[in-house]
C-alpha cells in the first residue's frame, strides 16, 4: 500500500535519475527503488546485495562520499530490522534524516559536528592562507593585504580599508561539473555576504585608504560551504596578521521533525527543509550574518538559533586549538 | 666586501639582477640549488573524491591542483569515433598578487594552449579510447587546473598533474541499449585509462643570453631574459619543444636542455610509480 507521500518521494527520485542521462531506473514496484536510484545517481558508489538487512540504510550512507556506515549491530541502523522494514522508512527518496533512534544519515547526533581539520599558513605567496575540511567539504582561504588600493583609486574609502572578497568553487567540486566557477549569481551572493561578515569583524580603521583581499576557493563541496568559507577566511585573517574584533564562526543548521540538525552536508540540504546559516562572533554572541531559507515557524526559530550558535562555538573551539598549535609551532621553529 | 643580512635584503630589491649574477658566478642560487636541480616535488592522488581523477602536485612552492570531470557527449562530425579531452589552466588572483580578478589573463590562456599541445602531441591518451558508440556517445574528459600558489614554473607542474591525474582516473562502463537506444551505466565495473605515453616536462631559464637554470622561481622567471621548455616521453621522444621568443640559444645549449630532460624524465616516472604503487591495493 503506498501512502500519498511515499510515492510522491519516490517519483521525486525517479525525476531525479531521469534528470541525469544514461541511468538505469529500477522497476517501480521494486523496495528499495528510491534508494538505489538516489545511489546510482552518485557515481563510483557500490549497492549492497538486495537482502542484506538494513541495506536500504546503508544504500543512503554509501551515496554520501566518505561517510562511515555504521557497524550493522548499531541501534538505529536498521541492521536489526528486514531489510524490508528499513527500505520502507529509508530507502524511499524522501530519505529520513533523522531516524527513530536519533541518528542521521551519516550517523551523527542531532547536534553533533561533523570533523573538522584546519591548517594555517600553508602558501608561501599570500600573506595569510588557510585550509579547511569539514566533513568533506574541502575549503581553502587566502588573504592579501592590507595593501595600496588595485584598480580605481577612486573607491578607496578615506577612513578604513576596503575589503575585497570573491567566493570561487572548483569546477570539479560538485557532484556535477559546475560549468562557471564564478560569476554567477550564487557566488556573486555569496562573495558579498563574505565582505559583509567580515567587514564587521575586521578593524578596518586601522587601515584607511587600503585595500584587503579575501579569496575563497572551495576545492569539494558536501554542503556547508558558506560557513567552511568563513571558517577558512577567519584562520586566514588571524594567519596574516590582520587585527579582528573576534574570530568568526559559523555554522548551519535544519530542523526535521521538530529537532534542531547542526552541520548540514549535502544530503541535508538538497532534501529541502529549513536551513539557517549563520555567522557568529563567539566571545560577544554578536551574530554577523544570519540567513534562512525555506518556511520555518516563528516557535522554533530560537531553537534552530540556539543550535547553530551552539555549533558556532564548537567551531570556535576547535579553530582556537589551531591557531594556538600553529603559533606555538611558528614560535618554536623561530627558536624565540 | 663586507655583507651583512640587511644589505642583501636591500640589495636584492635594489638591484636583483645583479644580486642573482652573483650567486650565478659561483653556480648555485640564491635558494642554495645547484643550476641543474629541481625544487622538491610532492604528489598527492585521489583527494577529490567529487571528480573522476585528481592530483596535487607541489614544485617546491608552486602548487597546482587537477581535477578531472568525465560527461558524455556526441562525438565531432569530422571524427565519429574520437572523444574530446578539454583542459583549462586557471591562475586566479588567489595563488599571487600578480593577478588580478576578470576573466583569465594571457599567461592562464598560453598554459591551458600548451597543456592541449601536449596531450595532442604525446598521444598520452588516444581519443579513439573515449569513444564509446561511434558516432552516438563519447566521453568528453575535461580537466580543470588550478594554481593555487605561484612560484614559477606552472608548465612543469600543470602537465605532471595532468599525468598523475590521468592515471587516477576511472571511467564506468558503458553499454548502450539496443530497444530503447539509451546509455548505461554500470557503476561497479570502472575501468582506468589506457595511459600510453607518460609526458614530462622541463623548464628552463635563460639568463644574461648564455647561462641556463632549470625549474625557475617567479623571481627568476622575472629577471630571465627567455624561457625553454621541452616535454619528453619514455621512449626518449620529444613531444615538445617550446621556446616563446626571448633571448637566442645556440644548438649546443638546446641540446643540454634535452639531455636534463631525459634524466627528469626518469625522476618523475620512478615519483608517479611510487605514488601509484601506493594507493593500489584497494
Amino acid at each position: 500500500m503506498t501512502s500519498p507521500r511515499r510515492a510522491r518521494r519516490e517519483r521525486g527520485a525517479v525525476a531525479l535519475a531521469r534528470c541525469m542521462p544514461g541511468y538505469e531506473i529500477p522497476a517501480r514496484g521494486t523496495p528499495g527503488a528510491g534508494a538505489v536510484v538516489l545511489a546510482r545517481c552518485m557515481p563510483g558508489y557500490e549497492i549492497p546485495a538486495r537482502s542484506t538487512p538494513g541495506a536500504g540504510a546503508v544504500v543512503l550512507a554509501r551515496c554520501m562520499p566518505g561517510y562511515e556506515v555504521p557497524a550493522q549491530g548499531t541501534p538505529g541502523v536498521g541492521g536489526q530490522w528486514p531489510w524490508r522494514g528499513a527500505c520502507r522508512g529509508r530507502a524511499m527518496a524522501g530519505l529520513e534524516l533523522l531516524s527513530d533512534e536519533g541518528y542521521r544519515v551519516d550517523g551523527r547526533r542531532a547536534g553533533e559536528l561533523r570533523k573538522v581539520r584546519a591548517r594555517m599558513g600553508v602558501f608561501a605567496q599570500a600573506d595569510g592562507s588557510a585550509y579547511i575540511e569539514q566533513g568533506n567539504t574541502k575549503a581553502l582561504a587566502v588573504v592579501y593585504g592590507p595593501h595600496e588600493m588595485r584598480g580605481s583609486r577612486s573607491k578607496a574609502l578615506h577612513d578604513r580599508a576596503l575589503v575585497n572578497c570573491q567566493y570561487s568553487m572548483a569546477t570539479f567540486s560538485t557532484g556535477e561539473r559546475k560549468r562557471r566557477p564564478h560569476g554567477d549569481r550564487k557566488s556573486s551572493e555569496m562573495t558579498l555576504h563574505l565582505k559583509q561578515t567580515f567587514e564587521a569583524a575586521i578593524l578596518t580603521q586601522l587601515y584607511p585608504r587600503s585595500q584587503i583581499d579575501i579569496y575563497v576557493q572551495i576545492l569539494q563541496a558536501d554542503g556547508g560551504n558558506y560557513c567552511a568559507c568563513v571558517n577558512a577566511a577567519t584562520l586566514a585573517t588571524i594567519d596574516a596578521g590582520i587585527p579582528m574584533r573576534d574570530y568568526v564562526c559559523a555554522s548551519s543548521a535544519g530542523f526535521i521533525e521538530d529537532t534542531p540538525l547542526a552541520d548540514l552536508n549535502y544530503v541535508e540540504e538538497a532534501a529541502g527543509g529549513p536551513q539557517v546559516a549563520l555567522a557568529l562572533l563567539p566571545k560577544s554572541d554578536q551574530i554577523a550574518l544570519l540567513e534562512m531559507n525555506s518556511r520555518l515557524h516563528e516557535d522554533h526559530l530560537e531553537q534552530v538559533i540556539e543550535a547553530a550558535s551552539k555549533a558556532c562555538k564548537d567551531v570556535y573551539a576547535v579553530l582556537d586549538q589551531v591557531v594556538r598549535d600553529h603559533v606555538h609551532e611558528v614560535t618554536t621553529l623561530l627558536g624565540e | 666586501m663586507h655583507m651583512n643580512f640587511k644589505f642583501c635584503v636591500y640589495f636584492r630589491t635594489v638591484e636583483p639582477l645583479e644580486y642573482y649574477r652573483r650567486f650565478l658566478k659561483e653556480n648555485c642560487r640564491p635558494d642554495g640549488r645547484e643550476l641543474g636541480e629541481f625544487r622538491t616535488t610532492t604528489v598527492n592522488i585521489g583527494s577529490i573524491t567529487t571528480a573522476d581523477g585528481s592530483a596535487l602536485v607541489k614544485l617546491g612552492n608552486t602548487t597546482v591542483i587537477c581535477g578531472i570531470k568525465a560527461e558524455f557527449a556526441e562525438p565531432p562530425a569530422e571524427s565519429t569515433n574520437k572523444g574530446y579531452i578539454v583542459p583549462n589552466v586557471d591562475l586566479p588572483p588567489l595563488c599571487s598578487s600578480r593577478f588580478r580578478p576578470g576573466p583569465p589573463g594571457e599567461e592562464a590562456q598560453a598554459a591551458s594552449q600548451f597543456i592541449a599541445d601536449v596531450i595532442e602531441n604525446s598521444e598520452i591518451i588516444m581519443k579513439e579510447d573515449l569513444c564509446i558508440a561511434n558516432g552516438k556517445l563519447a566521453w568528453v574528459l575535461y580537466c580543470d587546473f588550478i594554481c593555487l600558489d605561484y612560484d614559477g614554473n606552472i608548465l612543469d607542474a600543470c602537465t605532471f598533474a595532468l599525468l598523475a591525474a590521468l592515471k587516477n582516473v576511472q571511467l564506468p562502463k558503458v553499454t548502450i541499449n539496443e530497444e530503447t537506444g539509451l546509455a548505461e551505466v554500470d557503476l561497479k565495473q570502472t575501468n582506468p585509462l589506457n595511459i600510453r605515453k607518460h609526458p614530462v616536462a622541463t623548464s628552463f631559464a635563460i639568463f644574461d643570453d648564455t647561462i641556463l637554470i632549470v625549474d625557475p622561481t617567479a623571481e627568476e622567471e622575472d629577471l630571465a631574459t627567455g624561457t625553454v621548455t621541452i616535454v619528453m616521453d619514455e621512449e626518449g621522444k620529444l613531444c615538445s619543444v617550446h621556446k616563446p621568443g626571448g633571448s637566442g640559444l645556440t644548438a649546443a645549449k638546446l641540446q643540454d636542455c634535452i639531455t636534463r630532460a631525459v634524466t627528469r624524465h626518469k625522476e618523475v616516472k620512478k615519483l608517479i610509480d611510487k605514488v601509484i604503487n601506493s594507493i593500489k591495493p584497494k
